[in-house]
């Protein structure tokens, strides 16, 4: 038993040097156990047996290879998730960001774009939408290219309506919708809000004096290194005051340096400090 | 000495003659030295002896006559005895006379005695007379006697005395000469001995001299003749110590010459060059003469052997005699040679042709041409005419013609012989070899196209392999063949014989095969395409079959689904039809809702903003109304009648009516316009209600109502909050309550509330909050109004007012007060019977603490006896106004310490409060904070140090200065945690107050300036209070127009200044400006603090000041305005203490071209401008920015004064790329340097800055130093 596992161990190894060096993304800080679902999944959904049959899948096929990567990145998004969270941003963090002339939102691992909306509708809502410059990011181009798109089926919209609410939504969150078929495209006027850029959290900030980043329910699937080095990243890209949003399972508690203070501690909002530069 | 040798080169015997003589010579000085030495001393010696000594003893001699002669004189005359007289006499002839004649001839060359002798012979002479005349008197004895002593007696006593200093001196002269001589003789011995020693030394040298110069020639001549006999010839010798030697060297050299000579002959002769001899030297010369000979016998050889070499053995060698064993050795060689050579090519010949033939047949698989080849090889070869071979056909029992060489058919010969027939068939047949010689006439004759001449040799022989005949080769040759030809043909026969069979093999082998092939191809093309028309039919069976399969199940499906389809369609269209009509209703309802709200918002906010402004500007000439009003009603002039006065008195209630009025409509348009403020405190309950109580009872007693207090037991003694503002409202709801209220009672309760009203909402917890009610018993209010009593300008009933009077916004005032105070009102009112108006305020607010020790009782923290202090303080603080420090925290677990020191901090005038532990510090710092801490370590609980350190790391409380006093010795690491100082326990009243100075001066370094520029005083007193609060040691000033600002600005020096905009004067941009204009130095940080909302046009403008811009609108703006001021103050602090760390110590000068004209920068964020230009400015103040592409096209086309252009990536409107893309399109702009400002994280994005034409890229955060190398490198390359 052991040894099976040892050998899918090395299997996941082999086919993560394989994107390395052949794709330069590197896997080998995510966690193994999560990756490890992300790559069954993939690997049943092409009627393969084993991971170690991925490589000259993915390598020999540039579209296996996006397919792959849609899966490991598949973080589950929704509008709204957690809208506590939604509703202390909206009571917290953007009478804040009001005081600002302008205001840059980065939103890490955006995924399919479901969270950036989010937040842009909020913002339009809290009348300072016009003010803000929300940059989106994924690694994955397939997301992006979805989430560009903006279109999400109609019954997930509908499924996100009592979310949006209790995030503290003042109308109907269709309002942000138009129909298109049976599916719903987010409104043109929002979405010229929102830039959506490729970049790999491991490359260091796309943007900086950020006011406020939302990388949610993306440290989960890092190991602590990589999660000391998105932090760094973070810090340098958000400007002094600046908010950081985490998932509500993840902290920044292992930091050594307290560089970030709890803004919220229950919701998993942190600030960078005043006085650094 | 080398050098002398070197120089005279003299012969060796006149060096050792020389050296010898000049031996001979220290000798004989030494000689001749001693020699006049020791004859001088002779001279003396003589002079002694034959002068002094004589003199001397006749001296002596005369002295003992005189002396015996005086002596018998006296006798004689005593005695007169003839005896003596005899006795004289003796003396006088034998002694004196002689003696002194002695004396006299001596002295006679003696200069120096002369007088002496002419002196002794006169006395001598007296002397004589005087006895004579002694003696011829014949006198009496006593006469005589007489006589003696007074003439004889002293004669010869002068004698004597003469005498004895002769005797003397010459005894001198003798002494001295005796000691000359002796000193004569030791400077002789010494002069001798030295000249001996010399003469050694010398010896010794000349012998070390001469027998080195004598043994190293021969010691090198031994070395050179040891390394000839080895055989060493390389030597040469050259010896220049003498001639002697020259010349023997020189004979040396010669010989080894010779020997040379003869060793490189014999030397060229072992390396086998005899072309060399030796001359000969003389007839004696053996060793030349026979090395010549070697010589002469060994070129011999070599020519013998040279001849062996090309082939001749011919020439012989003749020995030279009977030892000669290498001529005998070189003939038996020859002879043997030549014996093997013919051997080998005989070999040679054979094997050559052999070769030859092997070649042939193994090119060649074709058997005619394998015939014609092997018979043409063959007869080349053996150098025949001609040569045919005839194979054996098994089948027709015949010879047949396969192949020839210059073979013509002839009609009379046959090209097939059956065996037996004709030569070959006997060959054939017979199986061996025949050999014709002289054949017949016109048997063969070989034709060679010129001649035709018979051939005088024919040789057949047969072929066979494995004894079995496969033909016969027959050959021709016009002279006899070569000898070894039946060797050759032995040898070749075999070979021949068996390639032939092989061959013959072979080609009947391929025969077959090819046909064999041929049918098997025939075949499996066959087949192929038997199983291609199989397959192709089975396919297309199974086709056929699946299609159908397929066309039958598809076709029900398809007949289902269209079903389906048709039905979805048509609801779906009604659907859509629907949702489309309901949406756009729903669109267009919520657009006009949209609208509305917003118009409705615009209008409050102006109505707002109108009441506020009107309110104002009402109660100013208003104010100027009550005054004159009540001057008339006073009537001090008493010139006013009862009427007037009463006129006069109606004007002043109106006035103070309507001006109440105005102070409600304000107060309510400020909070509706959110600009009314709240100032929390702590609030005695208690007291509050004791002071309504005070005033309502009157009233209500006046109106014949009761009036009652109720304050339940339990509610706290203190809450925070608005203490004016809850006056306020509880005087407004009672006011209301006394007007409504004909009869009853009206009651102010104070109490928990214990269960919570509807109307106040699901999530609101009745915990925590503090209830204040007020009922009446008056006329109610009906429920469908309840609601609208809250609203503005609304009554219960609209004739009320008519009733009661009132404005009606007492209430709306009161409810948003509530608002404020974080509080709600609510009311419950039965129509005719009376209402209930509660308020609820909230306990737990955090106070905002105004008085420390005032606090500090309230907070109930260890509570220390310090009741006394307060006057005390008042006094002590008037009494040092210095101290800028007024609040101390001692944190000490001895009581008895701390009272000691807590007297001694308040006698210096310091406000003082002491906690017995860390922990309870902490709390207090929470709510307030010290000037300054005195802080011991031994603590219980968390100790001293670690709540140091915690002090230290939080950077509320990290700029407290703690003073450590404890009994233990720490100090070194107590400082290095941050502590200003460290005193050990005892400590002393001096120690004390230096260590407070100590704190004080450094709280006053840190004493921070900061200025506000803001038009609205209120505004600008409550962010000054603000700050006040959050920091110590700050001084802030308020300017409340630019030109104040300005002012200021000139004469005091600012850490920060907190600007709004929108000054009365002018734009806080240009404040900045001007600002900037004349200070160039040290520039206080800027905070814009604004209620405009900033396009990118102007928060780029200022861009160039300040990086931080907060727009006011929340809470949260003030929140950040704190922030941003605490941040920029700390800053402040730190550059002040490390003076300019940062500034950069590289060169720091921009290329000559970038400063002589402008740099643009052009990013969208100001922020990130405002950190460019601050890094730029370091270097130049020529900068210009734009915030978009479009825009830095804009500025370039403005300005041409360009130099220089920073272009960030990623902005709106025209992004970077496009932007350089632009610029470079124009040919002015084609050299125009370009740095792209890139985020790093960009994919390929600093490619693709370059691909557009960008110089370089540096990424964001921008490195100065980076920056700096970049434009350079730029510039640099350029040139």
């Amino acid at each position: 038993m052991t040894k099976s596992i040892n050998k899918q161990e090395l299997e996941i190894l082999l086919l993560l040097s394989a994107i390395k060096k052949f794709y330069a993304i590197d896997f080998s800080h995510y966690k193994t156990a999560s990756l490890k679902r992300r790559l069954q999944y993939n690997l049943e959904k092409h009627n393969l047996v084993h991971i170690s049959e991925l490589i000259p899948h993915i390598l020999w096929n540039h579209k296996n290879f996006e397919d792959l990567l849609f899966d490991i990145s598949i973080p589950v998004t929704e509008m709204y998730r957690d809208p506590e969270v939604y509703a202390q941003i909206t009571k917290k963090v953007i009478p804040f960001l009001k005081t600002f002339p302008k205001s840059r939102i980065w939103i890490a691992g955006c995924a399919t774009g479901e969270e950036a909306y989010s937040l842009a509708i909020l913002l339009l809502e809290a009348n300072y939408l016009e003010h803000c410059q929300i940059i989106a990011t994924d690694f994955n181009q397939n997301a992006l290219t979805k989430a560009e798109l903006g279109i999400y089926s109609q019954e997930s919209i509908n499924s996100y309506a009592l979310a949006y609410l209790k995030a503290g939504g003042k109308y109907k969150l269709t309002n942000y919708f138009m129909k298109k078929e049976n599916m719903m495209q987010i409104d043109p006027e929002l979405r010229t809000h929102v830039s959506f850029m490729q970049h790999n959290l491991m490359d260091g900030p796309p943007v900086l004096n950020t006011n406020l980043i939302l990388c949610r329910n993306v440290f989960i699937y890092f190991d602590r290194e990589l999660q000391q080095k998105v932090t760094d990243t973070f810090y340098q890209s958000l400007t002094r005051g600046g908010f950081l949003c985490l998932g509500l399972k993840e902290s920044l508690d292992f930091l050594k340096q307290k560089r970030f203070s709890n803004y919220d501690e229950k919701y998993r909002i942190y600030r960078k400090s005043f006085d650094s530069n | 000495m080398l050098n002398l040798t070197r120089s005279k080169q003299q012969k060796l015997g006149i060096k050792i003659g020389i050296a010898f003589s000049l031996v001979a010579l220290i000798l004989i000085g030494t000689l001749v030295f001693t020699l006049y030495r020791i004859h001088e001393t002779d001279l003396i010696n003589r002079q002694l002896s034959d002068t002094i000594t004589p003199q001397l003893s006749a001296a002596l001699n005369m002295q003992r006559g005189l002396q015996n002669m005086l002596s018998a004189e006296r006798d004689f005359l005593i005695s007169r005895d003839n005896q003596y007289r005899t006795q004289r006499d003796d003396s006088w002839n034998k002694l004196i006379t002689p003696f002194s004649g002695l004396l006299q001839a001596l002295l006679k060359n003696d200069n120096d005695s002369a007088t002496f002798s002419t002196q002794l012979s006169s006395q001598l002479n007296e002397l004589e007379n005087n006895i004579k005349i002694l003696n011829k008197t014949d006198m009496a004895q006593q006469e005589q006697i007489k006589l003696f002593y007074q003439t004889v007696a002293p004669v010869a006593e002068q004698i004597r005395f003469n005498l004895n200093n002769f005797i003397a001196k010459k005894q001198n002269t003798l002494l001295a000469n005796l000691q000359y001589m002796r000193k004569q003789i030791i400077y002789v011995l010494i002069i001798d001995a030295s000249f001996l020693v010399l003469g050694v030394v010398l010896c010794i040298l000349l012998g070390i001299v001469l027998t080195n110069l004598v043994t190293k020639p021969v010691k090198l001549l031994v070395k050179v003749a040891d390394e000839l006999a080895k055989g060493n010839l390389k030597q040469s010798i050259d010896l220049k110590e003498a001639e002697e030697f020259e010349n023997l060297s020189e004979s040396i050299n010669r010989v080894i010459k010779t020997l040379n000579e003869i060793a490189t002959v014999t030397q060229k002769m072992s390396e086998g060059n005899y072309n060399q001899s030796v001359t000969i030297k003389s007839e004696q010369d053996i060793l030349a003469i026979s090395t010549n000979k070697m010589l002469e016998n060994l070129n011999a050889i070599v020519s013998q052997a040279n001849a062996i070499a090309e082939g001749d053995y011919a020439s012989e060698i003749k020995p030279r005699s009977k030892n000669d064993f290498l001529g005998i050795a070189l003939q038996n060689m020859t002879a043997t040679l030549a014996k093997n050579q013919a051997y080998n090519d005989e070999q040679n010949w054979l094997k050559d042709g052999l070769a030859q033939f092997a070649n042939v047949i193994s090119e060649t698989r074709e058997l005619s041409k394998l015939c014609n080849d092997v018979m043409s090889t063959v007869c080349r070869y053996t150098e025949a005419g001609m040569g045919a071979i005839y194979l054996l056909d098994a089948k027709k029992e015949e010879l047949r013609l396969r192949g020839s060489f210059a073979f013509t058919e002839r009609d009379h010969l046959a090209s097939s012989y059956e065996i037996g027939q004709g030569l070959v068939g006997q060959v054939a047949y017979e199986n061996k070899a025949i050999m014709l010689k002289t054949p017949k006439e016109d048997v063969v004759s070989i034709d060679t196209g010129i001649t035709k001449q018979q051939a005088n040799y024919i040789y057949a022989f047969p072929l066979v392999y494995e004894k079995k005949l496969i033909g016969v080769m027959e050959v021709a040759w016009l002279q006899g063949p070569h000898a070894l030809i039946s060797q050759y043909v032995d040898e070749l026969v075999p070979i021949l014989s068996s390639h032939l069979q092989a061959t013959q093999q072979q080609t009947l082998t391929e025969n077959l095969l090819e046909e064999q092939k041929h049918l098997t191809e025939k075949l499996s093309t066959q087949q192929e395409e038997l199983k291609a028309t199989n397959e192709e039919l089975e396919h297309q069976a199974q086709v056929l079959k699946a299609s159908e399969e397929e066309l039958r199940i598809k076709d029900e499906e398809q007949r289902k689904i269209n079903k389906k389809l048709e039905e979805r369609t048509k609801e779906l269209e009604s659907q859509k039809d629907k949702i489309q009509h309901a949406n756009d209703a729903l669109k267009e309802a919520s657009d006009a809702l949209k609208e509305k709200a917003q118009e409705l918002a615009e209008a409050s906010r102006y109505k707002s903003e109108f009441l506020a402004n009107m309110s104002h500007e009402l109660r100013t000439p208003l104010n100027s109304l009550l005054i004159l009003a009540k001057i008339f009603a006073d009537n001090h002039e008493q010139n006013l009648n009862e009427e007037q006065i009463e006129s006069a008195k109606i004007m002043l209630k109106s006035g103070q009516d309507l001006l109440t009025l105005i102070n409600d409509i304000l107060d309510l348009a400020k909070v509706e316009a959110g600009k009314l403020d709240v100032h929390y405190g702590n609030m005695n309950i208690r007291s509050m209600a004791e002071n309504i109580d005070a005033i309502f009872s009157v009233v209500a007693k006046d109106k014949g109502i009761s009036f009652e207090l109720d304050i339940t037991d339990g509610i706290p003694e203190y809450i925070v909050t608005d203490e004016q503002r809850v006056s306020q409202i509880v005087l407004n709801l009672l006011s209301n309550a006394i007007k409504f209220t004909s009869e009853g009672q009206v009651k102010l309760c104070i109490y928990h509330p214990q269960r919570a009203e509807e109307s106040l909402g699901a999530d609101f917890d009745i915990k925590n909050y503090l209830a204040i009610s007020v009922k009446d018993t008056g006329i109610g209010i009906p429920p469908e109004k309840q609601k609208l009593v809250f609203e503005s300008f609304q009554q219960a009933d609209g004739t009320t007012s008519r009733k009661y009077g009132g404005t009606g916004l007492g209430l709306s005032i009161s409810k948003e007060f509530a608002r404020l105070l974080q509080g709600k009102m609510t009311l419950q009112s039965t129509y005719g019977k009376g209402s209930t108006f509660t308020l609820y305020l909230p306990l737990n607010l955090k106070a905002e603490t105004e008085d420390f020790e005032k606090t500090s009782s309230a907070q109930q923290v260890t509570p220390v006896k310090s009741a006394a202090a307060p006057k005390q303080q008042n006094t002590s603080k008037e009494s040092n106004p210095t101290h800028k420090l007024k609040k101390l925290l001692l944190v000490e677990d001895d009581e008895n310490f701390a009272s000691t020191l807590m007297t001694l901090c308040r006698k210096q005038g310091y406000l003082c409060r002491h906690v017995s532990n860390a922990e309870d510090a902490t709390k207090i710092l929470t709510t307030d904070s010290p000037d300054a801490i005195l802080l011991d370590l031994q603590l219980p609980g968390m100790n001293g140090i670690e709540f140091l350190d915690k002090l230290k790391t939080n950077p509320k409380t990290a700029q407290i200065p703690v003073q450590v006093i404890s009994s233990s010795e720490e100090s070194a690491s107590i400082i290095q945690r941050g502590a200003i100082g460290y005193l050990t326990k005892p400590i002393t009243d001096t120690q004390l107050t230096q260590a407070l100075n100590i704190i004080e001066s450094d709280v006053r370094q840190d004493i921070k300036n900061l200025l506000i520029v803001e038009d609205d005083k209120t505004l600008a007193e409550q962010i000054k209070k603000l700050i006040s609060k959050a920091h110590q040691h700050i001084n802030i000033d308020i300017a409340l127009t630019g030109v104040g600002a300005l002012k200021t600005l000139k004469e005091n020096s600012y850490d920060c200044i907190i600007l709004d905009l929108g000054l009365p004067d002018m734009s806080g941009n240009e404040v900045l400006k001007k600002y900037h204009a004349y200070n160039t130095t040290e520039q206080a940080s800027v905070i814009i603090y604004t209620g405009q909302s900033l396009d990118d046009q102007q928060t780029e403008s200022l861009s160039q000041f300040t990086d931080s811009i907060i727009i006011k609108g929340n809470e949260a703006s003030i929140d950040r305005l704190l922030q941003e001021t605490a941040a920029f103050l700390e800053k402040a602090k730190n550059s002040k203490t490390s003076t300019h760390t940062t500034e950069q110590t590289t060169d720091t000068s921009l290329p000559v071209n970038v400063q002589s004209g402008d740099i643009l920068v052009v990013d969208d964020d100001s922020r990130n401008l405002f950190a460019i230009k601050k890094i730029l400015e370091q270097y130049t103040k020529n900068i210009v920015t734009a915030v978009n592409g479009q825009k830095a096209l804009d500025v370039l086309n403005e300005k041409n004064n360009i130099k220089l252009i920073l272009m960030d990536i990623m902005m709106p409107v025209m992004d970077g790329y496009e932007a350089i893309q632009k610029i470079r399109q124009d040919d002015k702009y084609e050299n125009l340097p370009i740095i792209a400002l890139t985020a790093k994280a960009l994919a390929n994005d600093k490619q693709k800055c370059l691909d557009v034409g960008a110089n370089d890229y540096v990424t964001k955060p921008i490195d100065a130093e980076l920056l700096l190398k970049k434009v350079k490198g730029i510039f640099e390359s350029h040139d």
